[in-house]
């Protein structure tokens, strides 16, 4: 399951990405833009999904996402995959940094502006696949 | 060709008295603005500026920051590195009118000191606060936003003595919102038109800008200017006599050439159609507003081409990226040198209309203003009670179609691809009505590929600027 959280409007990578996924073979639910943070858990719920791949690309991720994780375990999906990506924090920081804080928040990954969707579905792969 | 322009019978003073009940709107009474106005220098009005304007396009930067004192320091260094305009960008909470969210946000980057807005937060600020950001600065002030429903937000930008105003039903609603209903939007936008109009006197008048880059990705050129047509109709039939219609850099000299012509040409002709001459209009080009080269090198090059395309089209202003824009929110330096980029190489220039004549680009514009008679043709007969009427039907019968729209109304059936030359063509024109010929044309300058519709293509497309020159 992907989507775009926050007031972020940004549809464009949020629509490439649904389509790399689809053509990579996954059964891809797309929430679209504008999602607050409780839709993600609801549609994980009724769409039974194995991750969710949240986007961020306005810089303010970070005050809506930093209790997802919780919120998860607290349904009973301390099973799903978390993942976030996009533009993470406002301003110039050190991608290191920028990550770690957002593993912190309990997600399995976090890519502060990823150069190729490669990453994600070879991660995906690692993760839901075991393959290496 | 028919269409009912609207006349407002309600009372306007009495419906901007009711929105103005709002607790952060009601610190000033509702002259406030006027007053306000009529006290500041001329040269602070844009209107008043493009009169004045010599040989070069005016330059305006980009930027909005959360707190007062960075917005302040930019604005000086802004003006210092010789903007013409200023830019107030708002942030994202206040663009979706979560005012209560940006006010709380504000406070807390105003204790911890780390910046979580990534705009000015007009509402949260209010008009005293943000009157004191432009003391001692003389030079016009430009809202750029992205919001729908901008009522109280441009009550609050003309009680602050901003008078330049972005935005438009369509522009504004498409490529910024997800569910907000078209309809509304337009009727917001009709009452922001109509506010403009009314606080407008003839030594001082507002300024309207609409925002022709619409998505910025894979837009045809003529579905930009019916855009740009449709809401120049639509303030005009407000009563806003100074307007300025845009378009973003498409990646092809040929077709940006060919859409300035072609936006020129289409303002006055649907103008003297209906009547409406007391508008003066204005044209302005945004530099390349796709995803921008990380390298240095190609980021300055990339603005550099932006600005000498504006030179060529004779854009009255340009709106300016910075080599950082790959990077998040340009600092006030890279703001700075990229005035300074653009400047030179438009200086450079100079020399009239040099290659706007040329065939290619004539064929080009030809184009271009066939769709548009075709497509505004069957807007207007989209019935309804009044043009705003018609346009919302358009949308909702996907007649107006905008690639990449994240808005649930449009019909996201286009399909547009970039031809050998970079230019953007129309390979599947989904619900949007053209003419035979033109479809004709488009395909032919596709030469078989129409039907590739792989990711490779599609970010190939999307990403030009990036993967040009060893990027990919």
């Amino acid at each position: 399951m992907i989507g775009v959280v926050g007031n972020d409007i940004h549809i464009v990578a949020n629509r490439v990405l649904a389509r790399g996924l689809r053509l990579a073979g996954y059964d891809v639910c797309n929430l679209g833009v504008n999602n607050p943070p409780d839709d993600f858990l609801n549609a994980a719920i009724e769409f039974e999904a194995d991750a969710v791949v949240i986007s961020s690309i306005n810089g303010e991720g970070e005050g809506w996402v930093k209790g997802i994780s919780a919120a998860f375990i607290k349904s009973g999906l301390s099973g799903v995959r978390l993942y976030i990506g996009g533009n993470l924090t406002v301003g110039d920081r050190p991608r290191d940094e920028v990550e770690a804080r957002y593993l912190g928040f309990g997600f399995d990954r976090a890519y502060h502006r990823p150069i190729s969707m490669d990453i994600l579905l070879n991660d995906l792969a690692i993760d839901l696949y075991h393959v290496c | 060709m028919s269409v009912k322009l609207n006349e407002m019978v309600e009372d306007f003073s009495a419906k901007r008295a009711l929105l103005r009940i709002h607790p952060l709107v009601r610190e000033l009474p509702e002259d406030a603005s006027a007053l306000w106005l009529v006290k500041m220098p001329v040269e602070c009005f844009a209107a008043v500026a493009y009169e004045r304007r010599k040989h070069c396009p005016f330059l305006q930067p980009r930027g909005g920051f959360g707190l007062w004192d960075q917005q302040r320091e930019l604005s000086l260094a802004l003006a210092k590195a010789g903007a013409d305009f200023l830019p107030l960008t708002i942030d994202s909470h206040t663009r979706h009118n979560d005012y209560d969210r940006a006010l709380m946000l504000l406070r807390q980057s105003e204790e911890t000191g780390e910046n979580l807005l990534n705009g000015y937060p007009l509402l949260a600020h209010g008009a005293t606060v943000t009157r004191s950001l432009y003391e001692g600065i003389n030079i016009p002030v430009s809202l750029r936003h992205g919001t729908p429903d901008a009522r109280l937000l441009v009550e609050v930008a003309l009680d602050s003595g901003i008078t330049e105003i972005e935005g438009g039903g369509l522009c504004y609603c498409l490529p910024y919102s997800r569910a907000y209903p078209v309809d509304r939007a337009l009727l917001n936008w009709q009452y922001v038109d109509r506010l403009c109009a009314v606080l407008s006197t003839p030594e001082r008048p507002i300024h309207r800008e609409s925002f022709g880059p619409l998505t910025a990705t894979m837009v045809p050129p003529f579905m930009v200017v019916a855009v740009e047509i449709l809401e120049l109709l639509l303030a005009a039939e407000q009563g806003v006599s100074s307007y300025a219609i845009s378009f973003a850099q498409t990646g092809s000299l040929t077709q940006d050439l060919a859409t300035a012509r072609a936006l020129r040409f289409c303002a006055s002709h649907y103008l003297e159609c209906y009547d409406l001459k007391n508008i003066s209009v204005r044209l302005v080009f945004h530099q390349w507003m796709g995803a921008f080269p990380h390298e240095r090198v190609h980021a300055d090059a990339l603005i550099v081409q932006g600005a000498v395309t504006a030179a060529l089209a004779q854009a009255d202003k340009v709106v300016v990226k910075t080599r950082t824009e790959a990077l998040g929110i340009p600092d006030p330096q890279s703001n700075a040198d990229a005035v300074g980029m653009s400047r030179y190489a438009m200086e450079l220039c100079q020399g009239g209309d040099i290659i706007g004549n040329g065939s290619e680009i004539a064929e080009e514009a030809e184009s271009i203003i066939s769709a548009v008679d075709h497509l505004l043709g069957i807007v207007f007969e989209c019935g309804g009670t009044a043009l705003w009427d018609s346009v919302a039907r358009a949308v909702r019968s996907g007649l107006i179609d905008i690639p990449f729209s994240p808005h649930q109304e449009n019909a996201n059936r286009m399909w547009t691809l970039r031809d050998a030359d970079r230019s953007i063509r129309i390979a599947d024109p989904g619900f949007v009505p053209l003419p035979q010929t033109f479809l004709n044309r488009e395909r032919a300058k596709l030469a078989g590929r129409c039907s590739d519709k792989s990711l490779d293509r599609m970010l190939d497309d999307i990403m030009l600027m990036v993967r040009q020159g060893g990027g990919k």
